[in-house]
């Protein structure tokens, strides 16, 4: 089995789970079976998953996996269908807080009953004892059983948490405890009566563990290693190089490994990636998205482990193959931009160089898609703001929010620009290529700077200098030849993202974990045929 | 079918529960179907009914029924061959032969501790988080099943306990949270009782809950409530043809001549739901009808000579020695202290005199305070204390001693002096109500002595330690009154007053 492992599946997703959906199309037109591997618990979780397009058979949640939850038919729980345990209860509704309100006889509080939003399945229950204490949040999974119940102490704190099979067996419990300087905290974990045995763990990491161990025992198959994709390392940079059974495990990296993603050489370690840098040896493999990652990693670390480049963007053979939209059929002097309104950004970089170009080419204007980081209390929006004042562009860019009608507003632009201070891949800028929008991108590691190709399919100015960046912009605008030919190369540029060249990719990772299977079988004494 | 009604068999059982075993004893033995009907979690419940002799299907207890583990055979599970213990991750190492620690990676995650009385056999298993707070506890029935599963708050104070059937799930929870600012339980709830959650405020609901359910279709149900606590539960029982309180001690309150607290619901709000009351004497009754005339109020038999003392009765003199015993709880109400300074006076005839107590002290400190009194009179060599003792070791003391001290404020029957007799040694207590009174015939088979007279109480325990003619006439005389307590006339005593309901 080939497992892809991820926090979450939220509707709002980042690059990471975007890439992952990607590969994941990829591997089932293949009909290459693969498994979301999702380690945070979620009641919602398997809705938040059909909604990215995957399906029961796709999906493993650690937490389901242990609550024996993985596939359960659904049947919502109302208000209605509620037993506690109370004769002649009475509801009220509270719908300012959209939530119902449970009393005895006596009109004493026995229950608040909170919905999910905009319905009438319940999402918890607040229980009280006869003493007005309450005692217990019953949190429901939206399939309708209860899935968390956090106990909570006499001074209303959560102590004990526990997760239930959907016939309400206790399976795994969290403790809440102050440690030796009165920090209160997790402080354990306990798997119970799993396959009959007990267990106890000091840290969600070490319980991650236990899991990838018994998925890896669950799928176990001489003829194939299981292969773990480890898609956010703090989920497994310590478990998944720790394994009792032997796998193909793979680091993916998704953004640079240093902090300062212009400094491949000597900049210190992104903390996300540091551990699991320093373990690279333990890993099977490195996938890095871009050419120019993997030899910066080559260079400086000198790994043992496989490195493969594997773009994590695809562009579908349906958009490859879509009528060419003409430079002159577009509206002229458009400038879009596709990213999150945070400071990694650095959008107003491209405000500016918009700001400036325009004393040359009126023209110009610049449309920003995106929701805006609340970070800092909106720091990064407030800067972009700033310097729309200060260029007096109130109305030439837009913030526009986020969109999902991507190709269309792709097909009536010219430019795409990119502004980052550090990227993973930037799949938006390759989406932008592949519907014949120019590059326009600083030099920034990793994927602009690849994707873009400096002179084919648009340009790629120096690091952080807007004042080349409005100066290419204004080049690009004032020749229709030029500008027609590099949106050309931009067409032309995108197959290096075919389906079929990325995959063969993927397939060279696959074909070396296979070829290093029975080694390791051997090496675990684990072959049974000799 | 007759009930009895307490909270519990206890491992040191007093004289409430050894007369409401007595009596389910000598009616099981003589053909009439009796049970005793018990509220308190007790998971040694199984050893502790053994030791009192009765049968797994004399006694039905609460959590027992819930649990659905009534009739589980006992079996012996040694600790480091515990099924969910996985040995290739964790180890067991041994402390002593009580405790052995759960150590992973080295370190400490949880304690085995051993089931009391056994070699190697779990009584609990006790998980503790990396700080050493106390986090899961996992107990297991004497039977040899786990039992129930307890949680703590991050303070240590017990939140949580789940009680679980055979299969391992939870079929009731007692939830600990605030009352004021005490944490105690605040809730018990049913799980999946026939298909219904059910949730109660008190163990007593539960308790009536479980009496109800369980006597559910029985016919010819008679209750006995043997403990004043469990009153109000037995008289809101529905479907009982009869409902009795038995007195197993004094109601009043002596110096003041009051009725007890405890006593008084059942004699007053509760009198009417209940078809009378029993008492062990006659003495008492007659107490009783003076104050209540309307009251409906029997004697029942509160006891029976076990074959145990009966058998040993023949014990000679030469054994017996110049022993004395005093059995009991260590309770104010039982006088210690003047046995103490009784004994400084009989020792001054009789140097080789020896007391022995039988039976554990209400509290730490007056096991003290006795213990003080002893050394400050210089008794430390003349006077024990020892621990409490079962019916089958009472009764080789008794047998091993001249004389039975009972110098008790009051009694109901007075079980101790009714077995002392039954086992031929005769009685020296004080003129309480009631049992001394009906049973010492003074001079006879042993002495009444006036409360609080330490002198006179020496003077009669040096006549039967050195006059052996007197004391065989008094052994006889004794034995002969022990003689008509037996199980069947205990047996004979209680379907007689079940049989005709009680009529002034």
């Amino acid at each position: 089995m080939i497992f892809f492992i991820n926090a979450a599946m939220q509707p709002q997703k980042s690059g990471i789970e975007h890439a992952e959906l990607k590969r994941f199309e990829l591997f089932n037109n293949h009909e290459v079976m693969s498994q979301f591997v999702i380690r945070d618990w979620d009641p919602k979780l398997h809705s938040h998953a059909a909604l990215a397009g995957i399906d029961d058979r796709h999906l493993i949640g650690m937490f389901d996996y242990f609550q024996q939850a993985l596939a359960v038919e659904s049947t919502p729980m109302t208000a209605a269908d509620l037993d506690l345990g109370v004769l002649n209860t009475h509801l009220e509704e509270d719908e300012a807080n959209h939530r119902s309100l449970v009393y005895d006889a006596d009109n004493k509080l026995v229950a608040r009953v909170n919905y999910f939003n905009e319905t009438t399945t319940v999402r918890s229950v607040e229980l009280f004892d006869s003493y007005l204490n309450l005692y217990r949040v019953d949190n429901y999974d939206e399939r309708g059983f209860v899935s968390l119940s956090q106990h909570y102490t006499p001074d209303n704190n959560i102590g004990t948490e526990t997760w239930y099979t959907p016939n309400g067996d206790p399976v795994l419990e969290t403790f809440n405890r102050d440690n030796m300087a009165k920090n209160f905290g997790k402080t354990g974990w306990f798997l119970r009566d799993w396959h009959g045995q007990d267990f106890v763990f000091d840290s969600i990491e070490e319980l991650t563990k236990h899991f990838f161990d018994d998925l890896n025992e669950d799928n176990w198959s001489e003829a194939h290693p299981n292969v773990f994709i480890l898609d956010r390392s703090h989920l497994g940079d310590w478990g998944l190089t720790d394994l009792k059974l032997p796998a193909y495990t793979v680091m993916h990296l998704h953004n640079s490994h240093t902090g300062d993603a212009q400094d491949p050489e000597t900049a210190t370690l992104n903390n996300h990636y540091e551990y699991a840098i320093n373990a690279i040896d333990d890993y099977d493999a490195v996938v890095s998205a871009t050419q120019r990652q993997t030899d910066d990693v080559r260079r400086r670390f000198a790994p043992r482990a496989e490195l493969f480049t594997i773009p994590v963007g695809v562009v579908p053979d349906a958009v490859l193959n879509e009528p060419r939209v003409p430079v002159a059929e577009r509206q002229f002097g458009k400038v879009v931009a596709f990213a999150r309104i945070a400071w990694e950004k650095r959008l107003e970089d491209l405000v500016k160089a918009v700001g400036i170009a325009r004393q040359t080419v009126p023209e110009l204007t610049l449309d920003l898609y995106g929701y805006a980081d609340s970070s800092d209390n909106y720091k990064a929006r407030r800067a972009v703001e700033d310097a729309i004042q200060a260029y007096g562009l109130e109305d030439v860019v837009q913030l526009k929010g986020y969109t999902t009608d991507v190709a269309k507003i792709e097909r009536e632009a010219m430019v795409f620009g990119l502004t980052s201070r550090m990227e993973g891949f930037n799949l938006a800028i390759l989406e932008g290529i592949s519907h014949g929008l120019i590059g326009l991108t600083y030099d920034v590691n990793y994927g602009p700077n690849e994707i873009v190709q400096d002179g084919h399919n648009g340009r790629v100015v120096p690091f952080g200098d807007n004042e080349a960046l409005a100066h290419a912009l204004v080049t690009i605008m004032q020749s229709r030849q030029l500008a027609q030919e590099y949106s050309t190369g931009a067409y032309d540029s995108a197959e290096r993202y075919s389906e079929a060249n990325v995959w063969a990719a993927w397939q060279s990772l696959l074909d070396d974990a296979d070829k290093r299977w029975p080694v390791k079988l051997a090496a675990a004494r684990l072959t049974t045929t000799r | 079918m007759i009930y009895s009604i307490l909270e519990n068999v206890f491992t040191f059982n007093s004289g409430t529960e050894h007369g409401a075993i007595r009596r389910t004893l000598a009616l099981t033995q003589t053909g009439t179907p009796a049970k005793l009907l018990l509220r308190n979690y007790n998971r040694f419940l199984a050893r502790d009914a053994a030791a009192v002799s009765l049968k797994a299907a004399d006694v039905v207890n609460m959590y027992d029924f819930f649990q659905g583990t009534q009739d589980v055979e006992r079996e012996e599970v040694e600790l480091r061959l515990l099924p969910q213990l996985p040995l290739e991750t964790y180890h067991i190492v041994s402390i002593d032969a009580n405790v052995s620690r759960l150590l992973r990676h080295g370190n400490e995650i949880g304690r085995i501790t051993v089931m009391p009385g056994t070699v190697g056999l779990v009584n609990e298993i006790i998980y503790t988080d990396r700080y050493g707070n106390r986090t899961v506890r996992e107990n297991y029935d004497w039977r040899g099943f786990k039992s129930s599963i307890d949680y703590f708050h991050p303070d240590g104070q017990l939140a949580r306990q789940y009680f679980l059937n055979r299969e391992g799930e939870i079929v009731l929870e007692i939830t600990h949270m605030f009352i004021g600012d005490q944490v105690r339980p605040t809730m018990w709830k049913l799980h999946h009782y026939r298909g219904r959650d059910y949730r109660f405020n008190t163990e007593d609901q539960l308790f009536l809950f479980f009496l109800n359910e369980y006597l559910k279709g029985q016919s010819e149900v008679t209750l006995i409530s043997d403990r004043r606590n469990l009153d109000h539960v037995v008289a809101a029982v529905t479907g009982a043809e009869a409902k009795y309180a038995y007195f197993h001690d004094t109601h009043l309150d002596l110096g003041r001549n009051r009725v007890l607290s405890a006593y008084q619901p059942v004699l007053k709000e509760l009198a009417a739901k209940f078809d009378g009351i029993l008492v062990g004497t006659a003495g008492q009754r007659r107490a009783l009808r003076n104050q209540y005339p309307q009251l409906n109020v029997a004697v029942m038999a509160d006891s029976f000579v076990p074959l145990a003392n009966r058998a040993v009765q023949e014990t000679p003199l030469a054994v017996r020695d110049h022993r004395i015993v005093m059995v009991g709880r260590i309770a104010a109400d039982r006088r210690p202290a003047d046995a103490v300074r009784a004994m400084e006076k009989v020792l001054a005839q009789v140097p080789d005199a020896h007391l022995d107590f039988y039976g554990y002290a209400e509290s730490p400190e007056m096991r003290e305070r006795i213990e003080q009194l002893i050394a400050k009179h210089g008794l430390t060599d003349a006077v024990t204390i020892n621990d409490y003792q079962s019916v089958t070791e009472l009764a080789a003391q008794y047998a091993n001693a001249r004389v039975l001290l009972s110098p008790a404020a009051h009694e109901g029957l007075g079980m101790t002096l009714l077995d002392a007799m039954g086992t031929g040694t005769p009685v020296v207590a004080y003129d309480a109500p009631y049992g001394p009174q009906e049973l010492i015939r003074p001079g006879e088979n042993g002495y009444l002595v006036r409360s609080g007279q330490v002198a006179a109480l020496a003077e009669r325990l040096v006549k039967l330690l050195t006059n052996d003619q007197l004391w065989q006439q008094f052994h006889d005389e004794a034995i002969a009154t022990a003689a008509a307590y037996t199980e069947d006339a205990m047996a004979a005593s209680v379907k007689e007053v079940v049989a005709r309901p009680v009529h002034q």
